[in-house]
This record gives structure tokens, sequence and C-alpha cells, in this order.
């Protein structure tokens, strides 16, 4: 599923992406637009991107950070509804410049009525600054009006989120999510659970049943033909269907029920895209390392 | 044959390490601080990605670009964007379309190497096709060797009209 795939509706709306040199920015917009992290050279001045989502035009303002470029970034800020401000939450040596920066902006935003999302990236990186301790050191209660999300464009951390943030900041309307899982686990191959994450929304927890287990045992024993779709469900009473997939080094299934609203199909892809992202991503053989990449990855799709 | 076409080639780059700004890497022949910032915005203009051919034209020359990934120095850091640009008198002696074939074949030979290569080694490069291509010689880069007379030969490349001799500085 791409991160797309979540969002609805109508025209021509223009956002800026500022933020110093390195702090991440195309790699934010190509993550909106490919749904994964891509590797880019420093933007050369400005670029321009156009996105459609469901009818929704949007131009995307990919503006070079650098310091030779900064005198480009009021005017294109003033034709804008949003301004998506960039910081690299792991550079705290860059803060001060940063804010600088942005100091730099309030006016125009001020007076042109521009919202302001400001995205804490690199939250992957261990030595990234919590949100709160950020807004401390750029001394942000001092900013009149502004949104700010945590989110990493290399893992896609936040990504979801912050997606929904900025679209609903530049249309005006709320974006409709499709939750395709209440509960995601993941197994390494031989069966042994490594995690379980639960969608933020659903208050009861979901319990996980004896006989499913036996059943994801039984089946990280069964031996796969390489044409054969690995994967498998299983029906519970008292709390759904349990769909479970095999990928090389993971077993890892999801639990879909029918008020979820979404085909069991979607689920299944979701599912299967899950694993194909952990095996690129995720040390198999560290558990941390693939406990860290499904709550991760789960912000798109519980 | 000599061709004495190119009046200018060098390596620009914009860094992919925090803190950088464009900049003029290497030049043959030198020139001034105010002709590298024109040559700039024009070897690498606005929203280039690698891998791209460029055109442009700046006063009364033209300005012919290879655009590309450089390797960076540190691991972990992300690449440069880097280009070799050429610059040619944009007059009736020149046929900048048969240049552009040339330069494109040329730059096809190494551009397995080019995104590996280090600062110093394209400053060598860029030398290499500046004498090869004005003196007619053939280029020689490590393993690649490119027989610029023979390209234009068999391409029937018409390069100049006329052979004149050409010094000195140029933007
Ligand atoms: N670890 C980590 N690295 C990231 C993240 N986002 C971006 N990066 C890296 O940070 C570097 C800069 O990313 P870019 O997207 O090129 O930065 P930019 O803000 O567009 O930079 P300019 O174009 O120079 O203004 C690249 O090496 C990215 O791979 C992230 O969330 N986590
Ligand atoms: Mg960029």
């Amino acid at each position: 599923m791409g991160l797309f795939d979540i969002f609805r509706k109508s025209t021509k709306h223009k956002a800026v992406f500022l933020g110093l040199d390195n702090s991440g920015k195309s790699t934010i917009i190509s993550f909106l637009q490919e749904g994964r992290f891509i590797e880019h050279t420093p933007t050369m001045g400005k670029k321009s991107v156009d996105m459609e989502i469901g009818g929704t035009r949007m131009s995307l303002f990919d503006m070079g950070g650098q310091q030779d470029f900064r005198g480009l970034w009021l005017g294109e800020l003033k034709s804008a509804r949003v301004v998506t401000f960039v910081i690299d939450a792991a550079a705290p040596q860059r803060f001060a410049e940063a804010k600088g920066e942005l100091d730099s902006l309030l006016p125009a935003i001020k007076e042109h009525k521009i919202h302001l999302l400001i995205l804490a990236n690199k939250h992957d990186i261990p030595s990234a600054v919590s949100l709160t301790k950020l807004i401390n050191e750029l001394k942000l209660f001092e900013v009149d009006n502004f949104e700010i999300m945590e989110i990493s464009a290399k893992t896609g951390y936040g990504m979801a989120d912050a997606f929904a943030k900025f679209y609903s900041l530049l249309t005006g309307e709320k974006v409709k999510k499709n939750v395709l899982a209440k509960a995601i686990s993941v197994f390494d191959k031989g069966g042994t659970p490594i995690v379980t994450t639960y969608n933020k929304n659903e208050i009861e927890r979901v319990a996980i049943e004896g006989g499913f287990l036996v059943a994801i045992t039984q089946f990280s024993k069964m031996k796969m033909n390489e044409d054969e779709e690995s994967i498998i469900t299983f029906e519970s009473e008292k709390n759904g269907t349990f769909v479970v997939a095999k990928s090389k080094n993971l077993i890892g299934s999801v639990l879909w029920t029918t008020d979820l609203g979404v085909p069991l199909e979607q689920s299944k892809s979701a599912l299967k895209e899950m694993l194909a992202h952990l095996e690129a991503n995720a040390a198999c053989s560290d558990t941390n390392s693939i406990a860290f990449h499904v709550e991760h990855y789960c912000t798109n799709i519980i | 044959m000599a061709f004495n076409i190119i009046e200018n080639i060098s390596l620009c780059r914009l860094g992919g390490f925090a803190g950088s700004n464009p900049e003029v890497l290497g030049s043959v022949l030198p020139i001034s601080n105010t002709e590298e910032r024109l040559l700039l915005d024009k070897a690498l203009p606005h929203g280039i990605e690698p891998g791209k051919f460029v055109l442009e034209r700046l006063n009364n020359k033209h300005i012919i670009s290879y655009v590309f990934s450089m390797k960076a120095k540190e691991a972990g850091t992300r690449d440069d964007l880097a280009s070799i640009a050429v610059v040619l008198p944009a007059d009736k002696r020149v046929n900048v379309e048969s240049f552009q074939i040339l330069f494109k074949l040329v730059i096809e030979s190494f551009v397995a190497e080019i995104d590996k290569v280090d600062v110093t080694k394209l400053k060598h490069m860029i030398e290499r096709i500046y004498n090869g291509i004005n003196k007619g010689e053939k280029i020689s880069i490590d393993d690649v060797n490119i027989d610029v007379p023979s390209i234009v030969k068999s391409k029937k490349l018409h390069l100049v009209t006329e052979v004149e001799r050409i010094a000195g500085r140029i933007l």
C-alpha cells in the first residue's frame, strides 16, 4: 500500500519545503511520493514536484537549503498555503542556524496567513533530540501558530501521520485513513514471537490465542514451494481472521476483522509488503532491529 | 587535426556535506570568481538531477554540461552533485550539435567510472578531455581510451567550419 491510497480530493495547492541543507526535505518528498526511502544528491536551487492524490493536485516546492539558495525561499513562500520547515533533529550544532532561518520567515508566514508545519526529521538516529527538547532549544514557544511532528524519512516513522496533517493544512480537508489491520505480529522463522503491535485506536487489546500460536508453529515447519503462495488464514471466533505469511527469514501475521471496512485482500497485501520491507531493511537475525522496524513501519498500516 | 573548440572546461560541485555551496573545483583554463558564479548558474541549473546533459547559452557562449553524482568522501554522507561543463564560443564557426554528440560519446565512455572517482582524478579527466578534443588526440584515462579523431570521422562530425587559434580567457 502506498501512502497515497489513504487520501482524497480537489484542486491544486502549493506547499514549500524549507530548512537547512541536509535536513531531509528531498527525502521526505520522495517518501511521500514513493512510500519508501530514496537517497538524494543535494538540491540545486529549487525543484517543483506535482502530485495528485484522489483528484487533489498539489505542487510541492523542494527548495535547496544551502546558504546560496536561501534568498529564493521568501519568493516561493508568499504564494504557498503551507510551509513545511524541516529540522535535522540529530544535528543540534545547527539548531541556532535553523532557528535564525525560521525566524526570518515568520513575518511573511504571518502576513500571508500561511500554515507552518515543522518536521523534526531523522528520529531514527539515536542522538536525535526529543520534541520537547527541540521546542525548548529553538524557543519554538515564541512562535505564534504552528504544528510540529517527529518523523523519520528513512524508516517511515510518523510519515503517515505527518502527511495526514500536511494534507489537511493544505486542503482544509480531513483525510480518510484506511486501517488495514487490528494487530500485527512478527515471528522468527521458527515461530518464536518477536513483536506484536496494536492499532492505537483500539481500546481493547487483542488476545492472541493458543490455537493461533500452534498454527504459527506448524506453519513455520511447512516447506513452501517457490511458486506456492506462502500465506494462510486462521479463523478465530473471538478475534476475527488472522492472516499469516512467510518470507525468507520471518513470519508475519495481521488480524483482520470486517469492521475495519477494507477487503481482506488489502490486508493480505499490506502484510506481504511489510515482510518485504523488513527483509530489505531490518537485520533479520537481530530481534531488536526487527521490533524497531515493525514499530516504525506500522505507523503506516494500523 | 586540431579543433581548438573548447575555451574552458570546469568541474563544478554542490557538496553533499552540511554547509556546502555551489563551487568550481577546477578549470582549464583558469577563470575569475565572477566568471565562476556565471558558469555555476548554467552548469548546475536549478532542479537538475544526476545523469543529465545540459545545453545552456551565456551571452556569446554555449555551455554544455554533464551532471552526475560524485562519491562522498565520508561514509554515511550523501553524494555530491557535480558537473563537467564545457564552454564553447557561440559563433558560426562552431557546430554545437556535432560537439554535443562527441561530448556525449566521450562522457559515456567514462560514465561507469565517473560516479566512483575522486576529485583529483576528475580534475585530470577534464584536462585530458580539454587537450584531447582541442588537439584532436586520443584521450586515455586509466583503462579507457577514446580516439577522438576516429569518432569525428566515423560519425561524420563537423565540429568547426574553419580552424582558428584561440587563446586565453573566455566568459
Ligand atoms: N538517518 C536518517 N537520514 C536521513 C533522514 N532523512 C534524510 N536523511 C539523510 O540526510 C541527508 C540529506 O537529505 P536530503 O533529503 O538530501 O536533504 P535536503 O534537506 O533536501 O538537503 P538540500 O537539498 O541540500 O537542501 C541524506 O543523506 C539523507 O539520506 C532520516 O529520517 N534519517
Ligand atoms: Mg534537497
